[in-house]
């Protein structure tokens, strides 16, 4: 046990000297360029020259919601909706900007704090993706019609559905591996191939879908987080998807937070070293969850090295950028509040 | 699509490197400068974008220079300009603590007397203050100090900042104090007490040019001279490594001194601080009275001012050419903004407190401490964008209204037109930019990457 919590510590140590960045932005390029390949082949380039006016309005839309700057949002959105209202549009054109559209005004429902409207607005997207995918031969949509339904998954979240949403996480976790079946809303899966993914972009996915389960369980009771977690059990165990083993990190965060929840101290620093190692380039928001997590063990630990490294973890702390509020959180409730024993 | 009326065409230049014509072009919308062919500018004017690569059209819908066909707009500047006063995340506040100021310049429209913010209006205005924080999640508070000369003040300054502070830190934003002063009392000891105790991280003074130039208008109420002790602060404090502050001196323009620009660039070079300072020269415009009869025309002012950018550049200086996205024109449209003076009276602008000529009460003021803000008031000055929509003032059809935003929505009211110089110098603006640019990536050392860089990236 103590050699695995050093491992552990040793691990974190390690992580956080590692200074790569992120490469979430690379995954981004990815895909906006095979998506414009996609578009490419299909639009005129009238069409398309809209939709990249459309698409910087949206940006400007998300931006400004993201900074908590509704008006502004709303009225660059207001933009990307006049330009699809534009007569020169073919069908195919609209539904392909209406998808995306109606993704950023969900979105901005969602900071406004209207569930419904998002949700409604999120399946309309879904409906056009669909349309696309089956009918027009959109194959990289699929990506974004796994990112609506992560979309939805955080609408549950945030609003008070914690076990919806953890169902919603699991069954695309597993959809995104490649399993048909688990598309967890059937009204909107027509044409689903999401084996046809680029394997870069179903581990970007996978990746993120985790981190909003992260998010999703960061602070809640054991008890409860093992009641949330067990509906990603295959997964845990590694026997959902014939790719379980090919998204490593997920996994590993995976199998570290059930271990953690559980109390079973060496599954937990076992995946957690494993996760810790190489820093959080590859997946920022897991490697912060996870030392929320070993921050709370070492609390529970009692020892003099716990101690050491919890007062590290405090100090590395103040210097992290923006965090969800629910994983910042863990730091501030600290001692009072650990609700494991060791 | 269609080319944005939103844009400005340099002369085309002959690129000695590439021997090929080039034009400088500015998308004021997103106030992003490119350089493309003299040709090609000549297919995109004509609206031949079919001959356009799909790259360069991909780049301009970025910038904004081609937009939807059906836009309007003049429309979706001013709603996008409204909607960035009604969502600023900064609170911006301006306090005048004093109505006294040491100088009797020619120009200032202020009637100066002794007052200070006293503690009643001071705990009052933090109330206010506390409520608007309260009222939306801002990420800075932005506090001005301004005149009256502020530093005769200095003491409202010591008094308030410790409440305005941790009243920041209450609501976690970020505090940053600006002082705008004469730089008569800006001591070194002063100067440290600002920036240390008192959260001051940008000071503007004021210099209008050389000793002869400068003391013969911004001479002290008995006409004594200013302008050695303002300079030995200025140049002081430039100097000092220790401080974390942004120091700007501002030099106002009119006939009577234009002429004096020059050596006081010439004079801050030659002591070494024209790396550490912002400099601006700005026209003299009315301030309630006829100081604008002396004013250069904008004509000529932009004339001047490309004179002495390409002087600052020769010196050294890092003169500002290219105008930044402006969608706030000024605080007199941003809703929860205000001005206090020293008598407890609150204005949506800087200009016009102390002024005989606005008269008693002051027709600008949107109310006071006391009895709070009186309702239709602030809209006077707040109702600009409006105005403009309505086609009253010429920045409804003004190529530069991304990047000026309508300058000065008093001075419009008041009948005075108060376009900025880049409506007239833009162009040539643009140019030296690209020359500038082009001679730095061109300089020993440079590399042949950022050679091409600067080429591509122009301004
Ligand atoms: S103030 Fe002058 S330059 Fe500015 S937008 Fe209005 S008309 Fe144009
Ligand atoms: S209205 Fe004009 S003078 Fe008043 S604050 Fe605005 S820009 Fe300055």
């Amino acid at each position: 046990m103590d050699s695995l919590f050093q491992a552990a510590a040793d691990a974190y140590r390690n992580g956080k000297r590692n200074q790569r960045q992120p490469s979430a932005a690379a995954t981004g390029r990815t895909f906006d360029h095979l998506l414009s390949i996609a578009v490419a082949a299909r639009l005129s380039r009238d069409e398309q020259l809209l939709g990249r006016a459309a698409s910087g309005a949206r940006s400007r839309a998300l931006k400004a919601a993201r900074n908590g700057q509704l008006d502004i949002a709303r009225q660059a959105l207001s933009e990307s909706a006049q330009i699809l209202q534009s007569g020169v549009l073919s069908a195919e054109a609209r539904l392909f900007l209406k998808s995306f559209h109606e993704a950023v005004a969900a979105y901005l429902d969602f900071k406004r704090g209207d569930p419904d409207l998002a949700r409604a607005r999120v399946e309309r997207a879904l409906a056009a993706d669909c349309v696309l995918i089956s009918q027009y031969g959109y194959d990289i949509l699929e990506l974004h019609r796994i990112q609506l339904g992560h979309n939805l998954m955080r609408v549950e979240a945030r609003f008070g559905e914690p076990q919806q949403a953890t169902a919603i996480g699991a069954a695309l976790l597993s959809y995104t591996e490649g399993d048909n079946s688990s598309w967890p809303f059937p009204r909107f899966g027509d044409g689903a191939r999401p084996d046809h993914l680029p394997d870069e972009l179903a581990e970007a996915m996978v990746i993120q879908i985790s981190g909003e389960l992260a998010i999703l369980l960061a602070g809640k009771p054991a008890e409860e987080t093992v009641h949330l977690l067990s509906v990603a059990l295959p997964h845990i165990e590694g026997i959902a998807t014939d790719r379980c083993n090919d998204h490593l990190l997920a996994h590993q965060w995976l199998r570290a937070k059930w271990g953690f929840a559980r109390q079973a101290w060496p599954a937990f620093f076992e995946n957690l070293s494993d996760l810790l190692r190489d820093g959080l380039a590859d997946a920022p928001l897991l490697w912060r969850a996870s030392v929320a997590d070993l921050y709370v063990a070492c609390e529970a630990l009692d020892t003099d090295g716990a101690e050491a490294l919890r007062r590290e973890i405090a100090e590395d702390v103040r210097a992290w950028p923006r965090v969800p509020e629910p994983v910042r959180a863990v730091f501030a409730r600290s001692r009072e509040a650990t609700a494991v024993s060791i | 699509m269609k080319l944005s009326r939103y844009h400005v065409a340099s002369p085309p230049v002959l690129d000695h490197e590439t021997g090929e014509m080039q034009r400088v072009i500015f998308a004021t919308r997103s106030a992003e400068p490119r350089v493309v062919s003299a040709a090609l500018w000549q297919l995109i004017e004509s609206g031949e974008l079919d001959s356009v690569p799909m790259d360069v059209l991909n780049e301009l819908v970025d910038i904004e220079l081609l937009v939807p066909d059906d836009e309007d707009e003049a429309a979706v500047i001013l709603q996008r300009n409204d909607a960035a006063a009604r969502d600023d995340d900064n609170l911006y506040l301006v306090i005048q603590p004093t109505a006294w100021c040491q100088l009797g310049c020619g120009y200032c429209g202020q009637e100066h007397f002794q007052r200070r913010l006293n503690p009643d209006h001071q705990r009052r205005f933090l109330e206010r203050a506390r409520a608007k924080l309260a009222a939306k999640p801002y990420k800075t508070l932005e506090l001005i100090w301004f005149g009256g000369e502020p530093l005769v003040g200095i003491s409202v300054i010591r008094a308030m900042t410790p409440s305005l502070k941790a009243l920041a830190e209450e609501f976690g934003v970020i505090y940053h104090g600006r002082v705008v002063t004469n730089g008569m009392l800006l001591s070194d000891a002063l100067a440290t007490e600002l920036v240390r105790d008192l959260g001051v991280g940008y000071i503007e003074v004021t210099l209008d040019g050389i000793a002869p130039y400068h003391d013969a208008r911004r001479h002290t109420k008995k006409g004594g001279a200013t302008f050695d002790q303002i300079y030995a602060n200025v140049v002081s404090l430039a100097r000092r490594d220790d401080l974390h502050v942004s120091l700007t001196v501002r030099c106002n323009v009119d006939r009577r001194n234009y002429e004096g620009v020059s050596p006081l660039l010439r004079k801050l070079a030659a002591d070494g601080v024209q790396k550490r300072i912002g400099f601006y020269v700005a026209p003299i415009h009315s301030w309630g009275n006829d100081a604008h009869l002396e004013s250069l025309t904008t004509e000529e002012f932009a004339e001047w001012e490309i004179r002495w950018f390409v002087e600052m550049i020769e010196l050294g200086f890092n003169p500002s050419l290219i105008p930044k996205r402006r969608p706030i024109v000024c605080f007199a449209v941003q809703p929860n903004s205000e001005l206090v003076d020293a008598t407890g009276e609150l204005f949506n602008c800087t200009e016009v407190s102390y002024v005989p000529k606005y008269g008693i009460p002051n027709q600008y003021a949107i109310g006071s401490l006391k009895d709070g803000e009186t309702p239709g008031k602030r809209a006077v000055l707040a109702s600009f964008n409006e105005r403009v929509r309505r086609g009253e003032y010429a920045c409804h059809t003004c190529r530069m209204l991304p990047v000026c935003g309508g300058r000065c929505p008093k001075l419009w009211l008041e009948g005075i037109t108060p376009c900025p110089p880049p409506k007239f110098n833009i162009e040539t603006r643009l140019l030296l930019r690209y020359a500038q640019l082009r001679l730095a990536a061109s300089a020993p050392g440079a590399s042949a990457g950022s050679r091409v860089a600067a080429a591509a990236n122009g301004a």
